[in-house]
């Protein structure tokens, strides 16, 4: 595939999405390099852990072993990774590791990344080239939204809502949870405030009185498990979380309603996922082999349907697309934004902007209300 | 508590007196203060396992995995034990590492901790106390700062002494000796603080042996602290999080730190299942301990001193 | 034969100076220099990071509250786990062995696992909040994530199973003939406890409460967990200096401040109980 612009390239596939329709699914074959032999050397992967591994292990699994790779797994988060790998004095406990873009700057600083070679990476060119470069590619997207019991709002009489701050109405107090501000989650959310009372991605202050508003007043500041956990018991009635959380919501029982983020008019504020190669490590032929099975179609598909992910696969993409605005919607696709012209116009973070410490400090302190 | 430990002499066998005897509190059952006493056990006892119920309730679900693998359902709406059978090997893996790792250090907590506790009691050197504190100081560390210190230090033995312990069973266990051999110290200490050591020079004045002495007299006496310390090490090592999150590696993953993961990030309906398991477990090893040298001998060593 | 036991005493002794030395000075040591990022620190020796450890309310105060938890849960968990040892330590032999198998049983059970079973106790619509609503006990549903009251009672649940089980071993050491012979003597119960048994177990229970101690100050998952991001104890701040924001020297000073600390807190227990003890024997 030729390079080309995000927003053309977008445009290609909705057309070429169009004419294939269903047809692609008959094509499952990932443009794999020859199949490599590795000797049976053990790769180590850092990632988040509990289902995203099984997933791993399931969709990729085979496939490394084919080639004579045997996965292992350290679950975490990206900036926990990090600072283990500044532990490790060089030498790291781990081959591939999973990269959110704010602290991706960090990890590059720290020379802690290998430059891939691309040439190990041929599902690449499924990739729009805004999603990869030379220390990362990116295998997953989210896109945060807010997520409301849509039954309890019209109980309360609650409107709606249609952005962050709607969810300080006084009916809410104690139930809402937000994620924690330190975290990757909450970066979009708190974009959105700072963007709407006349700050941005490098100065959040703006939104810092929201956000204090918000520890008055949220349940807690929590991941997806307790955020999923009190939504059913009823504990709270919305939440900053991803559509696919919201689909496993729906799917799990609970009247789940979603309104997705907007910034400068533009609705939709993705996040995305990468995979790096670990300076240091002794295998980064076989982290490349990984790499390139994770934005193949079995793992992709596998994250979409079982963790609610986006697809960056393009050929995924396109197929996705056409499961939207069916009547019977067992992907969920309702909450998740597929349609390429809609993928096109969301807003993307300028994560070259975000100072991750210097937001870190700040919303520390907010976070318990400082 | 070696101030009294004089007047007490070494304890009798058995936990209170057996029923031929008449048991001198039988009268609490009909007394207020007894019956509040009792009350207040059952009552304690029901709180602890309120969530503990909960947990093994709602892991017979049988709920399909669509409905289950956001969040746990209690009551159940009906029994399964498909998440019992679906249990992901590797969280049979980091039950294994658990256990192990539990087991090997409550043994090396016990070599450490019962030449310690002999040493502290009996031996006359000037800083016996200040020796003392030392060996108790990782009581007073918080397993945070251990966790993390641990790491760098394996880290730069690697770079220095080319000896790798980051990741690794040796590593972890190392760490959890560190903490676990203070219990030991003191469940073992308390036993050897009320015997008299006379006995023991008295053996060896009859001719036996140093090491037959140890075996005959010394060590039976001390029995009750080792069950006890060896208690108190495996269930701090079996239940620590902290320390593991910062020492494990991909195959020595123990399985509290997996079902944090699954508690803070993202739900796997298979752990509440897996917990169950090790609650039942614990039970079996339980009545085989109570079988073999009976539970009692457990818990009469002190745990303090 | 004396000197053997020094020799004894040798093996071990070394084995902990080099574990808890070496690690603990080696991390210590980037508290005193400036953090630059990424893990990096100044050339120069400061002690910056202890003056901003005093000075910014943020730290210090998560250090008092920290404090305020722990000694709170310690001794509410000593209060309902003392009359609990105390009962099974006076069972017959046979219930003895039952409750104390279902508290060791549940020891067993992971922290973090007991934390989702006591979030869904706790759940808005479940059955004890619509019992204690009904009872007119509350007004408002209560939770157990991000209050203190909630995470009081978590710590408190938490550390009960093991707190019962030191404590018994503690009362164990109390001999049932004294008990019995100041009953006999006429005394009534509770002066028999508040003269006789209470006292005999004062040092087990003050060595047992500092362990608790020593153990809730440091706690991480449990104050994580239950403080749902809206109350940060001091393990929890260290946690997110170092695995969040890679600052070896402000997380290595948190450390060495709640070390010593903690340290202190013990030293003080263990001069006052001799104290209180001589006096008690110089009375009597």
């Amino acid at each position: 595939m030729k390079k080309t612009t995000f927003k053309q390239s977008l445009g290609l596939l909705g057309v070429a999405a169009g004419v294939l329709g269903l047809a692609l699914t008959a094509i499952p074959q990932n443009a794999t390099a020859q199949t490599k032999d590795f000797g049976g050397i053990e790769l180590t992967i850092a990632t988040f852990p509990s289902t995203w591994e099984i997933r791993f292990r399931e969709e990729i699994g085979p496939a490394m072993e084919k080639m004579n790779v045997k996965l292992k797994f350290i679950g975490g988060r990206s900036d926990e990774f990090l600072a283990k790998l500044i532990l490790a004095r060089g030498s790291p406990t781990f081959d591939v590791v999973e990269i959110t873009d704010h602290v991706f700057p960090e990890l590059l600083e720290g020379g802690f990344l290998n430059k891939l070679n691309h040439g190990n990476i041929p599902n690449i060119e499924f990739l729009n080239n805004a999603m990869y470069n030379e220390y990362k590619v990116g295998y997953w997207q989210t896109q945060q939204a807010i997520l409301y019991n849509h039954e309890k709002f019209a109980e309360l009489g609650i409107p709606k809502p249609t952005e962050p701050e709607d969810l300080l109405h006084p009916k809410l107090k104690g139930k809402v949870i937000f994620p924690s501000l330190t975290g990757y989650g909450a970066v979009s959310v708190i974009t959105a405030i700072a963007k709407k009372h006349g700050g941005d991605e490098e100065n959040i202050d703006p939104a810092l009185p929201i956000l204090r508003k918000f520890s008055a007043q949220v349940h807690s500041f929590a991941d997806f498990t307790p955020m999923s956990q009190a939504m059913k018991n009823g504990d709270i009635y919305a939440a900053f979380s991803s559509g696919g959380s919201a689909r496993r919501l729906r799917d799990a029982g609970v009247p789940i309603g979603i309104h997705h983020l907007v910034i400068d008019g533009k609705q939709g504020v993705p996040s995305f996922g990468y995979l790096g190669s670990v300076k240091g490590s002794k295998h980064q032929e076989a982290a490349e082999a990984f790499i390139n099975e994770a934005i193949g179609l079995e793992m992709q598909e596998g994250i979409f349907i079982n963790n609610g992910t986006i697809p960056t696969n393009s050929k995924l993409q396109a197929r996705f697309a056409q499961e939207v605005g069916q009547e019977k919607d067992p992907f969920g696709t309702l909450y998740r934004l597929l349609a390429p012209k809609t993928i096109a116009g969301m807003y993307y973070l300028k994560f070259d902007m975000i100072d991750r410490r210097k937001w870190g400090k700040k919303l520390q302190r907010v976070q318990i209300g400082k | 508590m070696s101030e009294h430990a004089v007047t007490t002499g070494p304890k009798t066998r058995t936990l209170v007196p057996t029923a031929g005897f008449g048991n001198p509190f039988s009268k609490w059952r009909k007394s207020l203060g007894g019956w509040v006493l009792n009350t207040w056990v059952a009552f304690v006892i029901i709180v602890i396992y309120l969530p503990i119920i909960i947990v093994v309730g709602a892991s017979v679900d049988p709920g399909s995995y669509i409905e289950s693998r956001a969040f746990l359902t209690f009551p159940p709406r009906g029994f399964s034990l498909q998440w019992y059978l679906n249990i992901h090997p590797r969280l049979w893996q980091s039950l294994w590492v658990s256990v192990s790792m539990a087991s090997i250090s409550a043994v090396f907590g016990l070599l450490i901790g019962v030449p310690a506790a002999l040493g502290l009691i009996r031996c006359n050197w000037r800083g016996k106390i200040f020796m003392g504190a030392l060996l108790r100081a990782p009581l007073q560390i918080p397993f945070i700062v251990i966790g993390v210190a641990f790491l760098q230090a394996y880290h730069l033995a690697a770079e220095v002494f080319h000896i790798n312990l980051v990741g690794s069973f040796t590593g972890l266990v190392l760490g959890h000796v560190f903490v676990a051999s203070p219990y030991v110290i003191s469940a073992v200490g308390v036993q050897l603080q009320r015997f008299n050591p006379s006995m023991e020079e008295a053996a060896l004045i009859h001719g036996a042996s140093r090491m037959r002495t140890f075996m005959r007299i010394t060590l039976p006496i001390i029995m009750p602290g080792i069950y006890a310390g060896g208690l108190y090490a495996f269930l701090i090592s079996f239940g620590d999080v902290t320390i593991s999150l910062f020492l494990a590696g991909p195959d020595t993953t123990p399985f509290p730190v997996q079902v944090l993961h699954t508690i803070t990030q993202d739900f796997d309906p298979t752990v509440p299942a897996m917990a169950s398991l090790v609650c039942i477990g614990s039970l079996f090893v339980l009545l085989a301990v109570q079988k073999l040298v009976g539970l009692d001998v457990l818990l009469r060593g002190g745990g303090s001193g | 034969m004396r000197a053997n036991w020094g020799l004894v005493l040798l093996p071990p002794l070394v084995f902990s100076v080099i574990l808890l030395f070496g690690p603990q000075i080696m991390f210590l040591r980037a508290s005193f220099y400036e953090d630059l990022g990424i893990g990096r620190l100044g050339p120069d020796f400061t002690f910056i990071n202890y003056i901003l450890a005093f000075t910014d309310s943020f730290y210090y105060e998560s250090l008092i509250l920290n404090f305020q938890l722990s000694a709170s849960v310690t001794l509410l968990s000593l209060f309902v786990a003392y009359p609990v040892a105390y009962r099974i330590a006076r069972m017959t032999p046979r219930w003895a062995m039952i409750i104390l198998a279902a508290i060791i049983v549940s020891a067993f059970l992971s922290v973090a696992i007991k934390i989702l079973g006591m979030i869904i106790l706790f759940s808005a619509n479940g059955a004890l909040n619509r019992f204690l609503l009904w009872t007119g006990l509350i007004s408002d549903t209560i939770g157990i994530i991000g209050t203190i009251p909630g995470i009081i009672f978590g710590l408190v649940h938490l550390s009960i199973s093991f707190k019962v089980l030191l404590l018994f071993s503690v009362i164990q050491t109390v001999p049932r003939s004294l008990e019995e012979a100041a009953e006999i003597h006429g005394a009534k119960r509770w002066r028999v406890y508040w003269r006789v048994v209470i006292p005999l177990s004062l040092p087990g229970i003050i060595s047992v409460s500092l362990l608790s101690f020593n153990l809730i100050m440091g706690a991480f998952v449990s104050a994580l967990v239950l403080g749902g991001g809206k109350i940060f104890t001091l393990p929890v701040l260290i946690q997110q200096s170092l695995m969040l924001f890679s600052e070896f020297g402000i997380s290595a000073a948190l450390s060495a401040i709640l070390m010593v600390f903690v340290f202190t807190i013990n030293i003080i227990s263990v001069i006052m109980v001799t104290r209180i003890h001589a006096a008690r024997l110089a009375v009597t």
